[in-house]
Formats: structure tokens, sequence, C-alpha cells
């Protein structure tokens, strides 16, 4: 193991690896077929400043002002000892009494210095609750739960975990989208739900290793957002079982980064070569050419959505792009073409110039028919 | 997507110039539509900070909803869109009565609203639900208020949500029918990226073109979502200055609100009229004018509904309701698609990719061809035969009715197909109009034909009395979560 975290240690060059989170192990079930992204994640890599100083940084994505509202309705629903919430969870959860021993964790300190702190204070929290030592129904506010990630703990911050006096634990997320007569905006949904699995795996693997079952753990997300066009909040709940198993999925394929780097050549770093410590003042000094060059033995797979949760989107764009994958087109000509990778490939196929693959004679086929149409509309020359 | 159109998409990349799909255009393109630009606040649901609106090109009006002032906003809004709608209240026509139908008053137009992408008709309607059940203050005209307004956002995006309907463009939704770029659809979503492929500027590709407008802080993006750069650099600022002012002092902050949200929209506006009377100069397929009536019928009704104070659309639609909009929205898509593919060879040319048209030739015909009487007071009834051979690969079942542009009202149903070797014969009986002498084209003919749009039959349902309890869905009641 010692080898292969030094291996990811040069991967990442001499500089703190970024550290994971929910949100960034949620991204993990998209498009886990590539590679690149993989690699860069396992070993922590900064891909946000290597986009940079590769000349193409995603533009920001993240309002400041939506992140401040979402911080504020949290702050708002959990006040007061989290009264408001225990009775939201009370008509969900069917608690039976009012009362609940609400823990706020942060007082721990909110640094990063105190995750380990509050891990291993949240850690036996939850044990003295799971065996039944502890005041018989616990809210834990500000939690820090650990998932190990290729090797390396990972510490999430759920919203809140809450315990219930039929001694399962259930996941809360706080999310500032409304949700209007009954419905949200999919993409929003999908996305609360994944960070979800990630706290739920977590809470799962730490009861696990405690030897307790796991089945302690709601696989139900209880998700508390506001209600209609007010900021009142109201809960619901969504199953969430799907998704904890396709990123348990993804998360035991990272441990298969080792064969990924075993096909590198040996070497290969993406440091950024900073000339200094400090973040704010330091810049990176790597010749960019000599970093495409080491990215490109990393193969990466471009999708269209990609810029919706990776920052080197851009970069591998203009890759595809260059070297004109079909990729470029989006998910829909993709699937029209199947096997057929390049642009070039395709428009062969369909002039008749290229001679198709013995998988490919039907599609061939009807590239063909569809070029012999598109003369009939268009004349021979575009 | 077809073939056809992946092909085209293929060789947009190749050639870094966007290339041409369908040439006519199927939806009605108002002489003064209403162009409407909204921007969300940050961090809100349904709450606009501004909107960009008006039918004239060369006179954007700016409505600003400044931190703490939104009712206001919200009235001068309606205000300006009531008046856009009323003016097309006055003219009518009365309709004879035909058939079932009774004689009707129509409305001679109808206004059409326009967005720039599928985000900003999401953005309408949460809008439209945001607003309808407002009350309408004692002694106001109800005709002017903000519920009104709610309910005629809700009124334009459900009439969207039908393919056939004109009440509210797409734009970026229209000029991808018409052009394939070398970029995704997710790309071909934002206006000024697409324009750019189809229109780049002098001495630039499509693709070059594109690439220089991603960067938002010099081509703002079109909304509702403000670009989160825009926000850093300038917005968090101005809201922090309007905290804190009070009377002139906010007045100027205001007004640099005001400023900035204007230069922020006003490309987008600018384009959008572009993206417009781009799509006015291409000559619409006839069958465009009878779609707009129906589009001024629906107006028509939505007018009665609300002089005759009529409620506001309902949160979720019960049971029968749903089920009878779905299959209206996939009857108003198929029956387009067909109608279309009559009317442009485009969409013919996609279709026979798709195998739902093909082009072959008459080998064989018995126009002659008389079936036995149905009933005892039943005369023959000539229904001619004839025998169509194509090379093309054919997706056809028996009974289905075709048409070809030849003449579109003749109506032919697939009697049988043979398929052999290197072709498929099919034999189609002749429906409709068997005295017209295109009914039976000579032996030798090539036909193009595909589905007609009678095949695709309005559904018909059980009145509301004469469904079981066992259909008619639960009372609604506690909201479950959308699973997405």
């Amino acid at each position: 193991m010692s080898s292969f975290r030094s291996r990811l240690d040069t991967l990442r060059g001499p500089i703190e690896p970024k550290p994971h989170n929910a949100r960034s192990l949620a991204a993990f079930t998209a498009n886990p077929g590539c590679r690149r992204r993989a690699l860069l994640d396992a070993a922590g890599v900064d891909k946000d400043a290597l986009a940079v100083h590769l000349g193409y940084p995603l533009p920001p994505t993240q309002s400041p002002r939506a992140l401040s509202r979402g911080a504020q309705f949290e702050a708002q629903v959990k006040d007061q000892g989290g009264a408001e919430l225990l009775s939201l969870l009370r008509n969900v959860l069917h608690l039976p009494l009012a009362e609940a021993a609400h823990s706020d964790l942060s007082v721990l300190g909110t640094s990063d210095k105190s995750l380990s702190v509050r891990h291993a204070r949240t850690r036996s929290l939850i044990l003295e609750a799971a065996r039944g030592k502890g005041p018989s129904r616990t809210m834990l506010d500000h939690p820090v739960l650990v998932l190990m990630v290729s090797g390396r703990p990972v510490f999430l911050e759920p919203d809140l975990v809450a315990f219930q006096s039929e001694g399962v634990f259930h996941v809360v997320e706080i999310k500032s989208f409304a949700v209007i007569d009954g419905q949200a905006p999919g993409d929003k949904v999908a996305g609360a739900v994944l960070q979800g699995a990630a706290y739920i795996i977590a809470l799962q693997e730490l009861l696990a290793s405690a030897g307790l079952d796991i089945d302690r753990v709601s696989t139900t997300l209880l998700l508390i957002t506001p209600r209609d066009f007010t900021r009142r909040p109201m809960a619901s709940t969504v199953d969430a079982s799907q998704q904890i198993k396709s990123l348990r999925r993804q998360l035991n394929r990272l441990d298969g980064v080792e064969e990924l780097l075993d096909q590198l050549p040996t070497g290969i770093t993406f440091d950024l070569a900073y000339d200094g410590d400090d973040p704010r003042t330091r810049t990176a000094t790597r010749d960019r050419d000599d970093l495409t060059k080491a990215l490109n033995t990393t193969q990466a797979r471009y999708r269209s959505n990609c810029r919706h949760h990776c920052q080197l989107a851009l970069f591998c764009r203009s890759q595809a792009h260059d070297g004109q994958l079909v990729d470029v087109l989006g998910s829909a000509a993709r699937e029209d073409l199947g096997s057929i990778d390049t642009i070039p490939a395709a428009l062969g196929l369909a002039d008749g110039s290229l001679s198709p693959a013995p998988d490919q004679e039907d599609l061939a086929a009807a590239l063909r028919y569809a070029e012999s149409i598109r003369n009939e509309l268009f004349g021979g020359a575009a | 997507m077809s073939l056809l159109t992946t092909l085209q998409q293929a060789r947009a990349a190749q050639t870094q110039y966007a290339q041409p799909l369908s040439r006519l255009r199927y939806l009605h393109v108002a002489d003064q539509p209403m162009l409407i630009l909204p921007l969300n606040r940050p961090g809100e649901t349904a709450r606009p900070l501004a909107v960009m609106a008006g039918s004239d090109p060369s006179s954007p009006q700016l409505f600003l909803a400044p931190p703490g002032d939104d009712d206001r906003f919200l009235a001068v809004l309606a205000e300006h869109l009531h008046a856009y709608i009323h003016s097309f209240q006055h003219a009518t026509r009365i309709r004879p009565a035909k058939g079932e139908q009774p004689e009707r008053r129509e409305y001679l137009d109808a206004p059409q609203l326009v967005v720039t992408g599928t985000a900003s008709v999401y953005y309408l309607k949460t809008l439209g639900r945001a607003l309808r059940y407002r009350p309408i203050p004692e002694g106001t005209d109800p005709a002017t208020s903000v519920s009104h307004l709610g309910r005629w956002l809700t009124f334009f995006t459900e009439r969207a949500e039908y393919a056939s309907s004109s009440l509210l463009l797409n734009l970026t939704s229209l000029l991808s029918t018409h052009w394939a770029t070398g970029q995704s659809a997710l790309e071909d979503a934002h206006l000024a990226p697409l324009m750019a492929w189809i229109f780049p500027p002098h001495g630039r590709t499509g693709h070059q073109a594109a690439l220089t407008v991603e960067n938002p802080l010099q081509h703002p993006p079109d909304g509702p979502t403000i670009d989160p750069s825009f926000e850093t650099a300038q917005l968090t600022s101005l809201f922090a200055d309007l905290k804190s002012a009070r009377g002139s002092r906010r007045e100027h902050h205001v007004t640099r609100l005001r400023e900035a949200l204007e230069s922020y929209l006003t490309p987008t506006w600018n384009l959008a009229w572009e993206a417009l009377s781009t799509l006015r100069g291409m000559p619409p397929i006839p069958s465009t004018t009878t779609r707009w009536d129906t589009d001024i019928r629906r107006f028509t009704a939505h007018s009665d509904h609300l002089d005759a104070g009529g409620p506001p659309q309902p949160k979720q639609d019960d049971a029968v309701t749903a089920a009878v909009r779905l299959a209206e929205l996939e009857h108003a898509a198929a029956s387009l698609e067909a109608a279309r593919a009559l009317e442009d060879t485009f969409v013919m040319a996609e279709r026979r990719t798709t195998g739902e048209a093909f082009s072959g030739t008459v080998t064989h015909t018995e126009p002659d061809r008389k079936i036995k009487p149905q009933g005892p007071r039943q005369r023959a009834k000539r229904r001619p035969l004839l025998t169509v051979r194509t090379t093309d690969p054919v997706r056809l079942e028996p009974n289905r009715l075709l048409a070809g542009p030849h003449d579109p009202a003749v109506h032919m149903a697939v009697c049988d197909i043979t398929y052999t070797s290197d072709a498929t014969e099919i034999v189609l009986e002749v429906r409709t109009r068997v005295s017209s002498p295109h009914s039976v084209p000579a032996v030798g003919t090539t036909l193009l034909l595909t589905t007609a749009p009678d095949h695709f039959r309005r559904p018909q349902f059980p009145g509301r009395d004469q469904i079981p309890w066992t259909h008619t869905g639960p009372v609604l009641g506690a909201p479950k979560e959308e699973q997405a």
C-alpha cells in the first residue's frame, strides 16, 4: 500500500492532496469510465489549478449568493437546537416523543485541523447510541464521518444525522432548492441523493467497523427543503438505495486505480512545480507542453456534460476536438454512431471511401444510405 | 435524432461551419412578438431580479426588481404584458358551424411570446405557478392583476409543451431544427454559441466564433440564471450598496444596478431579434396556418375563461386530465411530424433514414377494384389497389395509413408486405379521394410515401361520469417527492 500511496504522491507532486467532499465523491458516479479523472482524483490533484495553468479554466458555476442563502436556510432549520427540524422529522419518521438530545459537534471547532477530533467524537457518540448506552434519541449536528478513498481518509460533513428510537440511523440532507407542489428539478434531487448516499455509506462503514449491522442505517434519505415559494421547510423521503449501490461500485473501482497506475510510464507527474509554499502568492512553473504530454499518458473520456462535474472539461473538450472525436457532438450523435470513434471515420464510411470493420457492416450500410439521401437533398458538394 | 442529422453534425464539425437541416419553418412567427428575457435573483426560486421585454427590437424595456421592491415590479410587468395580450382581444371573426361544432366567435390573431431557450420556458412556468394563486385586491381590475399574469404565463408555458404550438417560441430549440452545429446539444442550448456557429463573423469559422463567445464576462450568457462571474464582479457589491442606502443614495444605486443589468442583457436581446428575423425569413410550410389557427382558438378559449372569472389552473392535474393531456401531447407531436414530412423534403428524407418513409416505383395497379357492399343498403365501394416496389429499408405494418407529397389528401392503407432479397413489395389500398386523378398513379411512377397525419387519431376519452372510480386516480393529497 505504501508504494501505492507514494506513487500517487509522485503523480500529485509535493503539495497537500485536494480534500474530497460528498459532492466530489458523488461526481464519481458521473462518467465513471474516464481513467484520467480516476487517476487525478485518486491522487488528490487540484484539477482546477491544472485547468487554469493549461489555459482552459472552467468559468465558475456556483453562485456565491446561492451558497450563502443555502447556509442561511440550514441555520434557520437547525435554529434553537433543531426544534423545527425535530417536528418535521417527527412527522416523517413518526418519532414518538417531542424531545431528542441535540449534540452539536461544531463546538469542537470547525477548522480542518479539528476534523479528526470531531470524527472521533462522532464515532463514539454514534456507537454509544447504537449500543443503547447514550440518550435514546440523538440528533447529531455537524458530525464528521470518514470514507476511505484510494487508501486515504476522506472526511465528510453531513448536515445532520438523526437517530431514531427504534435504533435506526437516518441521514438528513438540508437543501435550499424549493420543492413546488411536491415536485423538484430532477437534477437537483439527483445531486442531493447522491451526496446523501456518500454519507449513508460512511455511516454504514462506521457501524461495520465496530461489528454492528449496517442495516441499522436507513437507506432512505430525509430531504429538508423550502416548501413552494416560501422559506418554510418541509421534509420528503427519498429512497437512495440505487445511488448507494452505484456509488459503492465506483468507490470500489477507485481501488482499481493501482491497475491504471501500472499502465503509466514511470516517473509521470502532474506536479505544477510551484515556486513557493503560500497558495496566495505562488505561481506554477511547470512547462505546459510537458504537462500536456504527461496528461496524455492517461486516457480521457470526454462527454459534453463533463463541465458539470470536472474542472478539466474544457481542456479535454479541446483535445477531443483536435482528435476529431465523435464525443464533441454530444450523446445523441455518439449513440447513433455506435462503435465509430472519429468524425472522419463516420464521414468516410458514409461516402464509401472507408471500408467498415466486420462489426460495423450494418451501421456503415445505414450511413451510406443516409448519405445518398443527403446528396439527393443538398447535392454532393457540401 | 436521425442519422441524417447526425451526418450533418459530423460534417459541421469537420468543416467548422453549421450545416443546413430543414429549410422550411413549421411554426408561426408573428410580426410583433413579445420577447421576454428573465433573470432570476441568485439563490431564490422564481424571483426575478430583472426582466427585459418588449415587441420593438429598438426599444427594450427593463423591468427591475431591486431587493426590497418586488411587488411594484410585478405590477408594472403585469401591466406591460397585459397591454400586449389585451391588444389582441379586440378584432374577432365568426367561425361558421361545422359538423358537430357550433358557430364560434374567435379572435383574429393571438399574442406570441418568445424566449431564448428551454430554461427560460421552465422559468416562466415556475413564475406562473408562483403568481397565479395570488389574491386579486378588492376594487382592482382582475384583468391587469398579478394573478392573471401568473395565469397567462401558465397558459403560454403549458401550450409550449405542444410541439405544434407557436404561442411561446423557444429560439434555441427552433434554430436547432434548421441547423446542425459541430457542438453538443448542451452547448446548442445557449443562444450565443449557437448563433456564432450559424452566423460566424467574417473571417472566422463557426467553431472559432463559438469558442469566443464562451467567455461569460465578455459575452453574458442568456438567462434565466445569472452568470456567477457577473455576480461576483458586479452584483455582490451593488446588492451590498443597496442594502445600506436610503433615499437618493438608494435611487443612485438602483440606477447603477439597472445599467449593469441592461448591459448584461442587451447583447442577448439583439441576438434574439436577429434569430427571430432569421426564422421569420424562412418560408413556412402550408399547414403552419392551420396550427396557428388552433393556437388562436386556444387563446380565445383562455381569454373567455378569464373573462368569465374562471379559477386559476390547478396545482396538479387529476388523473383523467393528465391522461387526456398526455394523449393530446403525443397526438400533436405525431401529427405535426407527419404533416411536416408531407410538406418539407428534409423531414421526409429524415423519415426515410429511420424507415418511416420510402421512395418506390409503382409496379402494378388495379384502378377499378371494388369491394363488396358492407351492409344491406350500401353500394359497392371503389378501392383501387397498387403495388409499390422499394429498395429503401422500410418499417411498416399492415393497416398503416400512408400519404405522399404528390397529393397529401390521398390516403392508402398497407395491405400486404413482401420482402425479397433485394427489395420490398408493398400492396396498398386507396381509401380516400378514390376518384381523384392522383389516387392511382401510373405504373412506373416514383412515389414518396410516409405515414399520413390522419393515421394518428386523436384519442377519444369517455366523459367524466363514465369513468369508473378505479381509474380516476387518488384524491390529491400529500405530495410525494419526485424521484429523479
